[in-house]
This record gives C-alpha cells, sequence and structure tokens, in this order.
C-alpha cells in the first residue's frame, strides 16, 4: 500500500517536470519527485519492531541504517544542486527576460 | 523588516537557541541523532534568519563573503588533511586507528574532525549562496 | 501544479517537505528527518523566493497539449502496478536489504568505533570515502553558484 502512494508521488513529479513550461515549476517537480525517491529508500530500511539505529543495551532490533546515511548525503546535494538550477534560471532571465519554456523556444 | 517589532523580537529570542541547537547537533551527534550534515544546514538557517531580519549589511560585517569563501575550502582541507594523516602514521587513507594512543579514542578523534569539517563548508556553502542570490544588481 | 501565482507553488512545497520529513521520523530516519526539516522548510524555501525576486511572480498559459501525456502516464502506472507486486513485503526483517552488511555495522560499531549513532559511524567512519565525494560535490556546486553569479566589474 506504501508503495502504491510512492509511486503516485514518483508519476505526479515527473508530469509535473514534463508538463509544466515555466522553469522554477519544473525545478519544484524535481524536488517532488527527489522526495519520493528519498522516501522510497527509507520504506525498505524500515523494520518491524525497530527503533532508530542507535545504540543502547537493551534492544535487539533496529531499522536498517545504510539507506539513512544514502538518503541524508543526497539531501544536502540535492539542496547544493537545486540552487545551482536556480542561479541558472536568474541567468536566462536577465538574458532572455523569460523563464517560460515555450516563449524561449521561439528565441 | 527591522522595523517590524514582532519578528524582530522574536528573532532576538530565537537566534541564541537555534545556534546553540546547531552546536548540540555537531559535537554530540556521536551519541545522539546528528552530525555534520545536519549540523551545518541547522546552523546556516539560523544565520540566514538573522540576515532576513536585520538586512545583508549587518550580517555580512559579522561573516564576510571573504571570511566564508576562506572557511568553505578550510572544510575540505580539514577532511583531505585527516585522511593523508591516517597515511603518515602509518595507515591507509581515512584509517583513524592510527590517530590516537588507542585505536577507540583515534576513531573518536577521526570522526570529530571529519565532521567538523563538513559541517563547516555545509554552512559556508549554504551562506554564500544567498549572499550571491540576494547581491545580483538588476541589470537589463 | 494547477495554480498561477508561484509564491502560493513555493508555499505548497514548503508544506509537503514539512510532512515528508514527518513520514521519514515515522519510518524511524530521525536524522534524515532533521535534515529534511532544516533543509526543505528553511533553506529551498528561502533560496526559491530570493529567486521570485528576480523573476516574475504569475505563471503564463501555456499551450502544450495533455492529452497524450495523461495517456502515457497511464500506461506507465500500470506497468509500475506490475513492478510494485515484487517488491519486499513492508517491515519483514528477512529480506534482502536487511542482509548481511547492515548487521555487521550495527554489530561492530560499538566496539570499534565506540560510537553509539550507526549512522554516524557509517557515514564517517566505514564510508569516509563516499562522504568526501560527496563534501566535494557540495563545494563544487557552491563555487559554481558563486561563478554564475558573480557580479560584474567595470561592465565594458
Amino acid at each position: 500500500m506504501l508503495f502504491v502512494l510512492n509511486m503516485i508521488l514518483f508519476l505526479l513529479g515527473l508530469f509535473i517536470i514534463i508538463r509544466e513550461s515555466n522553469l522554477i515549476k519544473k525545478v519544484i517537480g524535481l524536488n517532488i519527485f527527489q522526495s519520493s525517491v528519498f522516501i522510497f529508500y527509507l520504506i525498505i530500511s524500515k523494520v518491524d519492531g525497530g527503533v532508530p539505529p542507535i545504540l543502547n543495551d537493551d534492544q535487539l532490533i533496529y531499522s536498517n541504517p545504510l539507506p539513512h546515511v544514502l538518503i541524508l548525503t543526497a539531501i544536502v546535494v540535492g539542496i547544493a544542486t537545486t540552487s545551482l538550477a536556480l542561479a541558472l534560471i536568474i541567468k536566462v532571465k536577465q538574458k532572455y527576460n523569460s523563464i517560460e519554456e515555450h516563449e524561449l523556444d521561439k528565441i | 523588516m527591522r522595523h517590524h517589532t514582532i519578528p524582530r523580537i522574536v528573532t532576538k529570542l530565537l537566534i541564541p537557541v537555534i545556534l546553540l541547537f546547531g552546536l548540540y547537533v555537531q559535537f554530540h551527534g556521536d551519541f545522539s541523532a546528528g552530525g555534520g550534515f545536519q549540523a551545518g544546514v541547522i546552523f546556516a538557517a539560523g544565520f540566514i534568519l538573522y540576515n532576513i531580519i536585520f538586512g545583508l549589511d549587518i550580517g555580512k560585517s559579522i561573516l564576510s563573503v571573504n571570511t566564508s569563501k576562506s572557511l568553505m575550502a578550510l572544510g575540505v582541507i580539514l577532511y583531505l588533511m585527516v585522511g593523508f594523516l591516517g597515511i603518515l602514521l602509518g595507515g591507509n587513507f581515512l584509517e583513524y586507528n592510527y590517530l590516537s594512543n588507542t585505536p577507540i579514542n583515534g576513531q573518536l578523534l577521526g570522526i570529530f574532525l571529519v565532521e567538523l569539517g563538513v559541517g563547516l563548508t555545509v554552512s559556508n556553502v549554504m551562506v554564500l549562496v544567498f549572499y550571491s542570490f540576494n547581491d545580483i544588481s538588476e541589470e537589463k | 501544479m494547477f495554480v498561477k501565482n508561484l509564491f502560493s507553488a513555493i508555499m505548497a512545497t514548503t508544506i509537503f517537505s514539512l510532512i515528508s520529513a514527518l513520514i521519514f521520523l515515522l519510518l524511524d530516519g530521525v536524522d534524515v528527518s532533521l535534515t529534511e526539516a532544516a533543509v526543505g522548510a528553511g533553506i529551498s524555501t528561502i533560496l526559491f523566493l530570493s529567486t521570485l525576486k528576480h523573476t516574475n511572480v504569475m505563471v503564463k498559459e501555456s499551450k502544450t497539449p495533455s492529452f497524450p501525456l495523461i495517456v502515457l502516464f497511464l500506461l506507465l502506472l500500470g506497468l509500475l502496478s506490475f513492478a510494485v507486486s515484487d517488491l519486499p513485503e513492508f517491515g519483514k526483517f528477512n529480506q534482502t536489504s536487511n542482509s548481511q552488511v547492515s548487521e555487521y555495522y550495527i554489530n561492530k560499531s560499538k566496539t570499534e568505533m565506540g560510537v553509539p549513532n550507526v549512522v554516524t559511524s557509517i557515514l564517517a567512519g566505514y564510508r569516509g570515502f563516499d562522504t568526501l565525494g560527496e563534501v566535494v560535490v557540495i563545494f563544487i556546486a557552491g563555487i559554481s553558484v558563486l561563478g554564475i553569479l558573480r557580479k560584474r566589474k567595470s561592465n565594458s
């Protein structure tokens, strides 16, 4: 069930990227797409009866810590690349005075 | 934003708490949730809040662009230095066992330094990106 | 997706980030949740709004035909639902992704590293080389933003 909801989120992000013509909305769609992949990794890493992977003596089952590490770094790299995309959008606006894709195509 | 009373007072109350929480997440990251990436982002968020409320000029007098640039590079260099220190002391690249007298102490020291490097780089990159987004001259 | 005002779109994105941080918390990723709350709800909103300052707030109408796209996405939906039935059951302990490697990290982190937080010990210790690469990527992204948006000195 969780996987199905996650799949719908994934398709929604992809749909926004392809359908929208505004560049800022494309970046927002990219963020949603990214989040759906993050949630997918964390769903896989969850174990029934597990607790967050901080060790203490009277607990035996922990959730899988490896996907957490991957996603943790991926989020911060994601914001860095998003800021790069936004900087490029500002430059496009200054140079061509538009951020709509169908207007940029005519130039 | 400086002349709006409520945001100014609330920010004054919140900023020390946010920065202290960032430091806690940085240095207590081995034993509870946290680490360099989270601490860097939280620290940058607190500093950016200060900049929004009190203006970029006052913010830049605290952490200037050049200082921020050098700190950003210093984080990566610190990480690399810890790696090469492992080679110099007789281990492999990024092997922390040789950094101190016992392997466990060496690991703790190595992880502490590496997280410090990560936190420095992340927070300064975020602050620099914020500065450069707000510094653009309106050219046609 | 349907709003014409980019300001409301950005605010909706912020709320979405906050909700996904809560989902991460429910799925036991405390470190991930902390990062997503600070990044998604804090810094990314500010960056989007700063971009908005230099561009238009309103979105212009576009005339992209969306009917073929919707058909394509329904096909993709069917294909992916077929794939979902092959995925492992939610929360089961004995599955491939929870096998030997993570077990090793959880069992050895206390004795080899002396660090109770397994996420930190993997991030900085066992997989330190990966993290070095990530930090360099962030560093390069920061340098590129500085280079793209630098001020022109004395326009010729």
